[in-house]
């Protein structure tokens, strides 16, 4: 039929500009999914939103995933391919783009561990900055908040339960202590990037987007940004580092 | 009078409000001598020929998209500047300059020797925050590579006779950048002199 030739036509003039593994994960979807995951590769990728998802990847060892900008968080997982996408109104803020940890996770209890483990606080915070429905999410609140009661005025946990909060069974899991990020705050709210004297690199990225965290929602949007570049700065500094190694050693 | 060495560490070192802010700060070397190397960014907003109206800086009413294109360029890739191509980037360093000091950027004449010419608008005042946006415009008559991460330009600083006016509380317009900014001409004061002018004369 002409319609099924036109399909065909329009489905190769986008699908060949894709990764091959993400073709050929589109070649096993049916076509409204595969018309679904074209339209989102088709609308460009948020910087802030590829940065934080290498970086989780990286973080829990996973291959690289293909995110893209979407209507809304979805995972299609074939292995060792995973295609996401996550709501592209929310794609400049790094928080929220942590969200991808949790729907990486899904219900897989080893993957949640290992996010627990790297990710910390950052892995209920991500969804819940991100407004990522979880069954699986709701289920660590209990051992989450009873974890980190210490910060319950800083963060908000009464917000936090009723927006998350679930009937789905518990699930406990040791939490990581909260690092020290009351300078990062002090400098997001007044207006820099998160830095240490002296051009010295930022300590990690948790202190950095547990202090994006308390910024007001009104000045949200313009820390976001400083955030991400202070986080972007420190992957760059740990690449440039690694390299101007490897180049010394060669000269050596 | 230029700040030497020294004294740009240890401004480096002072409270938040009177730090001078430089991050990344990639090599400890960026920093000699009384300047400071900056690098090339990642963001540049292309300028594109529009097919709908001039620029007006009286209206700045178009939609910035008609006639500019902002792409990353990461570091380890590369972007052609053509000849009388104007590019906007940005420096990679996020800066703060203290209330006591002011910068002037300077190009890099091995560039320059290539056509490129790095910024026009060479002023940093005291207070100023953000990633500076540079101006870079090939005048040769052969395409040059720009490669972020490379060291682009020079920051001069200099003292003043007294603490400045914090350029935030002055009004600037461009505080606070991570990226290239474009012109916000339309926000100069004069525009409504200008624009009664303007309508005089219709």
């Amino acid at each position: 039929m002409w319609q099924d030739q036109a399909w065909r036509e329009w489905f190769q003039r986008f699908e060949k500009r894709l990764p091959r593994e993400v073709s050929r994960a589109l070649a096993a979807m049916p076509r409204n999914e595969q018309a679904a995951w074209l339209r989102h590769a088709e609308r460009p990728l948020h910087p802030v939103a590829a940065g934080v998802a290498a970086w989780l990847s990286r973080l829990v060892e996973a291959k690289p995933w293909y995110v893209f900008a979407g209507d809304r968080w979805t995972i299609w997982e074939r292995p060792p391919v995973v295609l996401m996408s996550y709501p592209e109104h929310l794609g400049q803020d790094p928080l929220a783009m942590c969200a991808l940890g949790a729907l990486w996770a899904q219900s897989d209890d080893q993957r949640w561990a290992l996010l627990v483990e790297r990710l910390g606080p950052l892995t209920i915070l991500g969804p819940w900055q991100g407004q990522l429905e979880s069954v699986e999410v709701s289920r660590r609140l209990d051992s989450f908040c009873e974890a980190y009661a210490a910060w319950d005025a800083a963060w908000n946990f009464r917000q936090l339960k009723e927006e998350l909060k679930s009937a789905a069974p518990a699930c406990a899991e040791r939490w990581p202590p909260v690092p020290d990020y009351s300078a990062y705050r002090e400098q997001l709210l007044y207006g820099v990037v998160p830095h240490e004297v002296s051009g010295r690199p930022i300590h990690g990225e948790w202190p950095v987007l547990l202090a994006l965290l308390e910024v007001p929602d009104e000045a949200r949007h313009v820390a976001a940004p400083l955030a991400y570049k202070a986080l972007e700065s420190l992957w760059l500094t740990q690449a440039w580092e690694r390299y101007a190694r490897g180049e010394a050693g060669r000269e050596g | 009078m230029v700040v030497n060495e020294e004294a740009l560490w240890e401004h480096m070192e002072r409270p938040l409000a009177e730090r001078l802010i430089v991050t990344p700060l990639l090599s400890r070397d960026q920093l000699r001598g009384g300047s400071v190397d900056v690098r090339l960014g990642q963001e540049f907003i292309l300028m594109k020929r529009s097919y709908k109206a001039p620029i007006d800086p009286l209206l700045m009413e178009q939609d910035p998209e008609d006639y500019q294109e902002r792409v990353r360029v990461p570091v380890g890739d590369k972007m052609i500047l053509h000849p009388n191509q104007l590019v906007l980037g940005a420096t990679l360093e996020f800066l703060q300059v203290p209330p006591d000091l002011m910068a002037y950027v300077i190009g890099r004449s091995s560039w320059g020797r290539l056509g490129l010419i790095v910024a026009t608008a060479i002023m940093v005042s005291p207070g100023y925050r953000g990633s500076l946006t540079l101006e870079l415009a090939n005048l040769g008559d052969t395409p040059v590579y720009l490669y972020p991460g490379t060291r682009i330009a020079q920051l001069v600083f200099h003292t003043l006779t007294e603490a400045g006016g914090r350029y935030p509380q002055e009004g600037g317009k461009y505080t606070g950048p991570v990226g290239p900014e474009f012109s916000k001409l339309s926000l100069d004061r004069d525009w409504a002199v200008i624009r009664a002018f303007s309508e005089q004369h219709s």
